[in-house]
């Protein structure tokens, strides 16, 4: 990966604090202000702030180009103050998630007093296990995660969102938003609470919850 | 939930790695009796279902890239310093106080003698270039001062503003350059650059043979090696399997640990997946998982390695 960019591997680079990051030199080539180094770096890591855009606001949201370029725009500026604590891909996915978080915050305000709430469209493609209307009461949950996302304190729903939707571990959450792992299962504790909640207030979500106790795949 | 004893870690794990027998036993028990975890193993397979990236994204992501740096370069451009402003501040107070200083300097002086000034000297911002021009005497041509007028106090100009003031009166005074277009010159960048822009304005026949091109022309380069994923995809899309896969197999010799491999294995065992080959498209699942197990396509090949187990 580094071989793309001549002279990167020159860069100095930081001893490795967390588990092994082969983006880390080409992101310390783009904090050290190296130009040819920006688009590479914006390429590889485009894949992962695209999808936890995606999986925040929905993948059929209108807004999902114009949030990812403002994530890796807000990325490529905080790689001047990433400490390597986490992972580089660990540290994109949870500016996109923090930036998608904000525009959906930002979208609730607007159409609560201008524009009226749009229906979000998904497609998913259908498994052969999949019926029909498992496909709507999944698409219904994820409906209720995005919305508690919303609604939760930020720290708290950033936890949610790095767990359920970008499948981070607890120590990666705690490594990526740098607090402690006790911190962080308290967090979850809180917003899984606060989601059952959501849920129960649903009552076919709730009772296809409790009768489900296999695994989907 | 209680730390000790629940298995959401486990949880998290099934859901990017495949679990052990053991491991999956003790998650199966787990499950019928702790809630939290059914929750969340639930919900995170829900979005596990929609994978958050599609055919195609590599364009957008192309797209996404030539933004972001077009905003971050002219941001750096556009970006004003403030020492910057205060020094052009300080050249304007510097440069407008000297020209109404000369102007009433000039009206004190010419007053006494009783001679008529042809030319009176304002310190309006049109005057400054007066006094400006006339500190630098030789170096551009004189406003037509009057002939009666006493010359006006020498202006003071700092030694190095003087070869922009000349280079500024050269300018003014010679003819216009005739410009010729330079010549296109094309190199693996910039046929890069356009069979990619062919191929996100839905060009396809077009981006190949710029592809192609470029293999042909510049092989051995960068881009060239990446372009047997652009090139390998858009032929498959065209349904032209064997060159797509050829493609596909001649990036992954030459870089079977690039940037771009984790896309290449993805678009093989797809295309596998078309073609009905089942065996060889477990193979380069299994590929795909084994090489880059934290890929985006990791869910996706799990997804469909359980289906054609």
């Amino acid at each position: 990966m580094v071989s793309v960019l001549p002279g990167v591997s020159q860069v100095e680079e930081k001893p490795p604090r967390g588990p092994r990051d082969d983006l880390a030199p080409l992101a310390s080539a783009v904090a050290g202000g190296n130009p040819e180094a920006v688009r590479t770096f914006v390429t590889a890591v485009g894949g992962t702030v695209l999808s936890a855009v995606r999986m925040v606001l929905g993948p059929k949201h209108r807004d999902v180009d114009d949030v990812t370029q403002d994530a890796l725009v807000g990325l490529l500026e905080a790689l001047g103050r990433f400490r390597g604590e986490c992972t580089v891909a660990h540290f994109a996915g949870r500016v996109a998630v923090l930036t998608a978080m904000a525009a959906r915050r930002r979208q609730r305000t607007r159409e609560h007093w201008v524009i009226p709430a749009e229906a979000e469209g998904e497609r998913v493609a259908a498994g052969p296990e999949s019926s029909p209307l498992a496909l709507l009461e999944a698409q219904r949950r994820r409906g209720a995660v995005r919305q508690l996302l919303d609604e939760l304190p930020e720290p708290i729903g950033e936890a949610m969102a790095l767990r359920f939707m970008l499948d981070h571990t607890v120590e990666e959450i705690a490594s990526a938003t740098n607090v402690s792992v006790n911190t962080v299962w308290s967090r979850l504790r809180i917003g899984k609470q606060r989601l059952r909640q959501k849920l129960a207030s649903d009552s076919k979500l709730s009772e296809a919850l409790s009768r489900t106790s296999e695994p989907k795949r | 939930m209680k730390r000790s004893d629940c298995l959401s870690e486990l949880v998290i794990r099934s859901r990017r790695y495949r679990l052990s027998d053991e491991e999956q036993w003790r998650l199966q028990q787990h499950l019928t009796v702790c809630s939290s975890c059914r929750l969340e193993q639930h919900v995170g397979a829900d979005f596990d279902e929609i994978c958050g990236l599609r055919a195609g994204d590599d364009l957008l992501v192309a797209n996404l890239a030539d933004k972001v740096v077009r905003r971050r370069l002219g941001s750096r451009a556009g970006r004003v310093r403030p020492r910057a402003v205060w020094m052009a501040g300080a050249a304007a107070c510097v440069f407008f106080a000297a020209a109404a200083a000369a102007g009433v300097l000039l009206d004190h002086r010419a007053a006494p003698s009783g001679a008529p000034v042809a030319t009176p000297v304002s310190a309006t911002p049109a005057a400054p270039s007066q006094p400006h021009v006339r500190g630098r005497a030789g170096l551009a041509p004189s406003p037509e001062p009057s002939a009666e007028a006493p010359p006006p106090p020498e202006v003071v100009v700092p030694e190095t503003r003087r070869p922009r003031a000349t280079r500024v009166a050269r300018v003014a005074s010679a003819p216009p350059p005739q410009l010729e277009p330079p010549a296109q010159v094309d190199t693996a960048a910039s046929l890069f650059a356009s069979a990619n822009g062919e191929r996100r304005r839905s060009h396809p026949a077009t981006a190949i043979s710029l592809y192609q091109e470029l293999q042909s022309r510049f092989p051995g380069t960068e881009e060239a090696r990446v372009s047997h994923v652009s090139l390998g995809r858009l032929l498959l899309e065209r349904s032209m399997w064997a060159d797509g896969l050829a493609q596909l197999d001649a990036y992954l010799a030459e870089a079977p640990d690039g940037m771009l491999a984790p896309e290449a294995l993805f678009a093989r065992a797809r295309s596998l997946e078309m073609l009905g080959r089942q065996d060889e498209e477990r193979s380069q699942w299994v590929a795909l998982l084994a090489k880059f197990p934290d890929s985006v396509y990791a869910a996706q090949a799990r997804r469909r390695l359980e289906a054609i187990r």
